[in-house]
């Protein structure tokens, strides 16, 4: 792991525990990210986080995350000028091979597709929050994601309840490409669903348990796969 | 198939009582604490699987940053020997057994005592081999302190090597008593010296003034650190009887061959695994072969510390 240092442009507060933080990295990068490639963000002195690019333009990356720990605390106390640390992309890019492709985010899992929503054309799918006012905030920053269903557990916006009560509605074909990303039982729940219809190809993203990012420790073995060298899309297999 | 033996013969080595099918395992510290990090480092074509550093409680290591690439194919880590502790031998040692290479368990304590318990356990699980880890740098107690006192490396390897009857390496780092710490390794039974661990190293972050390791400090391996480890070797092959598995920096079959040369019955990689990806041991074996047969050798076992006697 190296790291490009990087300055915070802004730090925005999008609801609650959720931030989304922009920085213009001070060096080229030897190859641009692409979604759901993910960067080992250093907190200089506080904590290393794996977290991935919702934004990528040039010089200028952000990242969308949720407060959970000391680390991510840290990163939301940072300021314009600020500098962190952002590694090179990690993990493989993965680009659906058909068009039709299905997002199934649930809560800061939205992250890793805010990317994506750049490159595939007609995205659809469902991103399941809590509080709906979440989703209306973090909609407007990037419009895009009005092209996918929300289910809002607050019953505010979109649908009423969990992202898992209205798989229904998610119409999955032989060419269906399905990218999961959230918590891990919903990721199960998921899963679980698409194995028993048997259709569609299903691919998780994960990169939470990263801890070096260059395949030394081992901490992020899911299944057979390390997620920073292999990941961070990996088979259903590895969850059910 | 009458090539593939002629193959085998002409890179096949014992070292430290274990056969090997060629010079090439990988280094301790690179995975190797679950059973599915074996199926990976078996992959990489290795002879032996060297595990990571077990000990006795399971230690949970350092927070991130833990490894950082440093310049030039060099990594600075302080992972804090992170690995689930004994019980967490035999799954791995019975995963990696699977794949018909030597299976040899590092082994760390913070005490003598320790590292005899570690050493025994893994005997019962079946190791190949014990390499004792009297170098690390990354943490508090044992480790490269121990390493350090020849007095106390010929303690610690006397008491592990009177209890397990598998052979026992042990791994030294460079110290100023370098030579005397191998010299005490031998004395007290030890079958093979690894040479050399990381060197402790530092990395400061200039635009926030901070240390990029959570430990402030680590040990630094790859290229930076491949002439000490051929000095080392060199010295330790001139002045100690032992079998040397060399280890430090080798990223190409030259550096291997380097070490080879200087001393070193075999050779582990690590970094390199990191920059060059998981096929560099195959490559590096090849390489190998191919350098045996121009320096007109008739196997490898002739090389080892030719660069004396010339």
């Amino acid at each position: 792991m190296s790291y490009v240092p990087a300055e915070v442009l802004s730090n925005v507060n999008v609801y609650g525990q959720y931030f989304l933080v922009t920085l213009r990295v001070l060096r080229n990068y030897r190859r641009p990210p692409l979604p759901p490639q993910f960067a080992m963000v250093w907190v200089p002195g506080v904590d290393l986080l794996p977290l991935s690019y919702a934004v990528a333009s040039g010089r200028i990356v952000g990242f969308f995350y949720k407060v959970v720990g000391e680390g991510t605390k840290a990163l939301s106390t940072r300021s314009r000028g600020d500098v962190v640390g952002v590694s090179e992309p990690l993990g493989r890019w993965y680009m659906p091979r058909g068009r039709d492709v299905v997002f199934l985010a649930g809560g800061a899992g939205i992250a890793p597709f805010l990317l994506y929503l750049e490159y595939v054309e007609e995205p659809r799918g469902l991103w399941g929050v809590r509080q709906g006012e979440l989703a209306a905030r973090l909609t407007k920053l990037f419009p895009k994601l009005g092209k996918l269903t929300v289910t809002s557990e607050d019953c505010t916006y979109g649908l009423c309840g969990k992202l898992t009560d209205h798989l229904d509605r998610v119409t999955v074909g032989r060419d269906t490409e399905v990218l999961v990303s959230g918590p891990s039982d919903m990721i199960r729940k998921v899963c679980r669903r698409f194995r028993d219809l048997g259709l569609g190809r299903v691919g998780v993203v994960a990169e939470s348990m990263v801890k070096c990012g260059i395949g030394v420790c081992g901490s992020c073995l899911v299944g057979s796969v390390l997620l920073c060298k292999d990941g961070p899309v990996v088979g259903c297999e590895c969850f059910v | 198939m009458g090539v593939n033996v002629l193959y085998k013969s002409e890179l096949s080595v014992v070292v430290g009582g274990l056969s090997l099918e060629h010079p090439v395992m990988n280094a301790s510290g690179i995975l190797g604490y679950l059973p599915e990090h074996a199926d990976i480092m078996a992959s990489w074509g290795v002879s032996a699987i060297v595990s990571k550093t077990f000990t006795k409680e399971p230690r949970a290591g350092y927070n991130p940053p833990i490894v950082i690439k440093v310049r030039y194919y060099s990594l600075l880590n302080a992972v804090g020997l992170a690995n689930p502790g004994i019980g967490g031998i035999r799954p791995f040692v019975e995963r990696a057994r699977g794949y018909g290479v030597p299976v040899v368990v590092s082994v760390g304590g913070g005490s003598i005592p320790e590292y005899v318990e570690v050493a025994g356990a893994a005997e019962d699980c079946g190791a190949s081999a014990v390499e004792l880890n009297l170098s690390c740098p990354n943490v508090e107690r044992g480790g490269i302190e121990l390493g350090r006192d020849p007095a106390q490396v010929l303690k610690v390897v006397r008491d592990v090597a009177s209890v397990v009857r598998v052979p026992v390496v042990v791994k030294l780092g460079v110290s100023d008593r370098l030579v005397d710490s191998a010299s005490k390794a031998v004395e007290g039974g030890a079958r093979a010296l690894t040479l050399i661990n990381t060197v402790r190293g530092m990395s400061i972050d200039v635009y926030s003034f901070k240390p990029l390791l959570s430990n402030i400090s680590g040990g630094l391996s790859g290229a930076s650190i491949h002439p000490i480890a051929v000095w080392a070797v060199y010295t330790v092959f001139r002045e100690v009887q032992a079998d040397i598995i060399g280890v430090g920096g080798i990223l190409t079959w030259r550096d291997a061959a380097e070490l080879i040369l200087a001393g070193a019955k075999a050779v582990q990689v690590g970094t390199a695994l990191v920059y060059r990806g998981p096929g560099v041991v195959r490559s590096i074996v090849r390489g190998l072969r191919l350098w045996v047969r121009r320096v007109g050798a008739r196997s490898i076992t002739e090389l080892p510390g030719a660069a004396h006697r010339v």
